[in-house]
């Protein structure tokens, strides 16, 4: 059956382009490989991939450079992944209305060096920012400290073309910055992780580079006065870039001797005055509250940040459960003291938190796999009394086969799976993969 | 109607929430956009999402259509019942449940006008950023169904970048809670889903909002120009140079007359166009942005521009604005309105367009927009009195629509799409495209019982399902 999908696949996208999953590890799920990766470069060969693949019931993993493959269950079937990284041109740059059509496959290192002479970007900042695809983005909905000024993928996706399970290509959205025309396609794929139709060109908002942008950074006695001290801050006019709480440990990865038990990080972009105002305001405020300045950074630094962003990933694969954690922001301390309750003997949490949206990323280290499933078990009943949301971004891949990585999503689970069954009937997008087995 | 199901809503909404007597229910026959007109069987107005439910599931077991009514400021036909049925008005659900301004969120019924939020924590340092020109009137719900825009879109977004969570009723008789003020969360985004559906995936019950902080400095500015081309030029100018303010509101020299007639906005009366822009945030980066938008302009060929010297005075700039699309009452009988948006680059193309259009109609057009974004309200005004005005001021909009989308725009850009723009979606949308929306919509509303004609094409125009009005198309004292 591979050999006649095979020929099937070269047919479409060439020979060159076809490959057997375990001679393409990036495309492994969960330590499992696909019998076959398809390449396609072109639009249309997507919708004659995914034609091919729903005439036989195939499972099919949409992936980009597959960085983020990890998120998600364990495939209920995987007979192919469909890798866009070929689809990889930027379309269209128009930079008077501060827009940009792209494939789902170009990277964000790609198109932040195409927008940087413009004195524009696309301002999102999760881990290994660089190397994420577009479509990758969209799919996963992953975001770092910028959400705080720019928000997430959700606010910057204008329009998509996508492919449904069946290979019909469809548009939702549009090129321009504001459209309420049709049902919001594109708001319903951002985060779906690929289960209702692969992505393959996204229509996108840009934002100006601003002139100027400087970092802070102010060490806490403890995360619960750092998290005092921004939600002051948040309270404030200063309109900040990121405003991030960092742990010990945190600051320890990111190269930082003798950290303090916690810290904030404030980034303030404007123009160089009101960058310098701005900047002052935030000492006051964080000095008022407690802290001390650390390391004071005469400029933005963009290293020092990706590092910060990087850090919530895991670095020992084989025993570190990473997870995002959703709360209300004043609650992001007693989210983290009830992980911290949570954890037993061995296991060293690192911890960064985007304060003004809520999220906590936590990539606990020293966990074996056969302990992750009890462990991810009592994370989320300690986290019960804050109303949050606890989601796996990694476990080890021994673990990964039974894991619930959603966790629960609340009374509208019926509907969004009659939604799946309402565009992808037979379920052969990442089938099993999204939130209640989706 | 059917007495059974009267008797019903009637029972479980008590006899002051039904309104049935045909002459009563003749003010919800149509909302702002009077021309489409579709008088429901009956109108309920419930006190609660169990309420809402109820009447729901009766309607479902009797077959009868559903229209949920926020305060009928729409421009769209969209809160009109051309099959009938039932209308759900959600005025009496109006109560501010939670205000939380640490984790900058609230949760109000549907029925809350938008103003009255903004109201209740402007105080304490916070505001509802989505300002539709009607917000003193129109109700969050309202604002929530139709992804309602504003002036300070441009800056802060529409609705749906400022609705988090919401309760709906479906029209499977579910009440489904989504999102919520927790903004990170796993699973489809219903919620972003459902803003802007318009009414046709349920009927919403409870909205969570974000509060935003009010900005440090606010500075407000008006500029003259010889043409709307000129002033469009400077728009286009203004985002390319990357600052992006506000608001960044055009009007041209027929609504300046029409607004100094009525409001004495003080804009210059000898000017053809003027450029209304708004810049907030940090007051060191308001100074410097203000002298960069000073130079655009003039170097675009500005006449004249000044500052804002004080509260009323900016008070008096925006007051202009905003009663604009009311004060063409003063330059015609009727118009036809558009909500048609271009890239914003396209500005300058696109109004001299326009105004061939109307020219070749010999039709005045009046032009009030949200330049920044590019959404264009083209008025193309016209005479129903004599004949043959009426249709070619509707080829003339229709045209205005086609040039619009060639140069890469869409269909609306706030409004939404409503009774009125329902069958303009094929210009946009394959089958293909609309199948998939289709189906989407067969989970929420598999009897396509919720709000029917509405948003998709059914390949006859909208007139020929609702009967239409022969009063003015659009009345005074509406908001655009």
């Amino acid at each position: 059956m591979t050999d006649r999908l095979e020929a099937g696949l070269i047919a479409i996208v060439g020979a060159e382009h076809v490959r057997p999953g375990a001679s393409e590890p990036a495309y492994a799920v969960h330590g499992r490989v696909a019998p076959l990766v398809a390449f396609p470069g072109r639009v249309a060969e997507v919708s004659r991939v995914l034609a091919l693949a729903w005439d036989r019931r195939l499972g099919v993993v949409p992936a980009g450079q597959g960085n983020r493959l990890g998120w998600g269950g364990m495939p209920r079937r995987m007979d192919l992944v469909l890798a866009l990284a070929r689809l990889d041109r930027i379309l269209v740059h128009q930079p008077a209305d501060l827009t940009m059509s792209v494939e789902a496959g170009a990277t964000l290192g790609a198109v932040n060096r195409a927008l940087a002479p413009h004195g524009q970007l696309l301002p999102l900042d999760p881990a290994r920012a660089a190397r994420s695809t577009i479509g990758g983005l969209i799919a996963t909905a992953a975001a770092g400290p910028y959400r705080a000024r720019y928000g997430t993928m959700r606010d910057l996706l204008l329009g998509v073309t996508a492919v449904r399970a069946d290979g019909t290509v469809i548009r939702g959205g549009g090129r321009v910055v504001k459209n309420v025309t049709g049902y919001d396609i594109p708001k319903l794929l951002v985060g779906a992780l690929g289960t209702l139709a692969v992505v393959v060109e996204a229509h996108l908002r840009l934002h100006p580079a601003p002139a100027e942008e400087r970092s802070w950074l102010y060490g806490f006695p403890g995360p619960e006065a750092a998290l005092a001290a921004a939600m002051a801050l948040a309270d404030t006019p200063v309109a900040v870039s990121r405003l991030e709480l960092l742990d010990r440990s945190t600051l320890e990865t990111v190269g930082h001797a003798e950290p303090p038990d916690a810290a904030l990080a404030v980034t303030i972009g404007g123009v160089a005055a009101a960058v310098r105002a701005q900047g002052e305001r935030v000492a006051e405020v964080c000095v008022g509250g407690g802290g001390r300045v650390v390391t004071l950074n005469d400029r933005a630094h963009p290293e020092w940040w990706t590092a910060v962003s990087d850090s919530t990933w895991p670095t020992a694969p084989a025993t570190t459960l990473a997870l995002r954690i959703g709360t209300r922001p004043g609650d992001l301390v007693k989210a983290l003291r009830g992980l911290d309750a949570a954890l037993g003997d061995g296991v060293a949490r690192r911890a960064t938190a985007e304060v003004l949206n809520g999220v906590l990323h936590a990539v606990l280290e020293g966990v074996p796999a056969e302990a992750t499933a009890p462990l991810l078990e009592r994370i989320r009943r300690g986290l019960a009394p804050v109303e949050g949301t606890c989601v796996v971004e990694h476990a080890p891949a021994e673990a990964s086969g039974a894991l619930d990585f959603w966790g629960s999503v609340g009374p509208a689970l019926p509907a969004m799976r009659r939604l799946k069954a309402a565009l992808d009937e037979p379920g052969l997008l990442n089938p099993g993969r999204f939130v209640g087995g989706i | 109607m059917n007495q059974r199901l009267v008797d019903a809503i009637r029972a479980i909404v008590g006899p002051d929430g039904v309104v049935v007597a045909p002459d009563e229910c003749l003010v919800y026959e149509c909302d702002m956009l009077v021309f489409y007109k579709g008088l429901p069987d009956l109108v309920v107005l419930p006190r609660t999402t169990a309420e809402v439910a109820a009447v729901v599931r009766a309607c479902l077991d009797a077959g009868v259509p559903i229209v949920p009514r926020g305060s009928g400021t729409g421009l769209i036909g969209g809160a009109t019942a051309p099959r009938g049925g039932v209308m759900i008005g959600v005025n009496r659900m109006d109560r501010i449940l939670e205000i939380d301004l640490p984790n900058r969120y609230a949760v109000v019924e549907p029925g809350v006008i938008n103003l009255a939020l903004t109201r209740a924590v402007e105080s304490r340092g916070y505001f509802f950023a989505p300002d539709p020109s009607s917000q003193m009137v129109s109700s969050l719900g309202g604002n929530a169904a139709t992804n309602a825009g504003g002036p300070h879109a441009l800056k802060y977004g529409n609705a749906a970048h400022h609705v988090l969570g919401l309760e709906v009723v479906t029209g499977t008789g579910e009440v489904l809670t989504l999102g919520g003020p927790v903004q990170e969360r796993p699973g489809y985004d219903l919620t972003g889903l459902v803003v802007g559906s318009e009414g046709t995936l349920g009927v919403i019950t409870k909205v969570v909002v974000k509060l935003t902080r009010v900005a440090e400095a606010v500075k407000t500015a008006l500029a003259t120009f010889e043409s709307i081309e000129a002033a469009s030029a400077a728009v286009s100018a203004i985002i390319a140079a990357g600052i992006v303010p506000a608001a960044l509101e055009a009007l041209d020299e027929p609504i300046i007359r029409a607004v100094e007639a009525g409001v004495h906005a003080g804009y210059p009366t000898d000017a053809k166009a003027v450029l209304l822009i708004e810049l907030d945030g940090p007051a060191a980066e308001v100074a410097v942005h203000a002298e960069a938008v000073d130079a655009i302009c003039r170097a675009s060929g500005a006449l004249t521009t000044r500052v804002a010297r004080d509260d009323a005075e900016r008070a008096l700039l925006w007051k202009g604005r905003k009663e604009a699309a009311g004060a063409v009452g003063r330059l015609t009988n009727n118009y036809v309105l558009q909500d048609a948006v271009v890239p914003r680059s396209k500005l300058p193309e696109i109004m001299a367009q326009i105004q061939a259009i109307a020219g070749a109609a010999g039709l005045t057009v009046a032009n009030v927009f949200h330049a920044g974004d590019g959404n264009l309200h083209p008025m193309i005004c016209y005479d129903e009195r004599v004949p043959g005005e009426f249709e070619r001021a509707l080829q003339a909009n229709d045209e205005i629509l086609h040039a619009c989308i060639k140069l890469g725009g869409t269909v609306t850009g706030e409004h939404g799409v409503g009774l009125d723009k329902a069958e303009k979606l094929a210009l946009l949308f394959s089958a293909d495209d609309l199948d998939a929306m289709h189906a989407v919509r067969s989970v929420f509303d598999p009897r396509g019982l919720l709000n029917p004609l509405k948003v998709f094409p059914s390949g006859t125009p909208a007139h020929v399902h609702a009967a239409t009005g022969a009063a003015k198309p659009v009345p005074a004292g509406m908001w655009i």
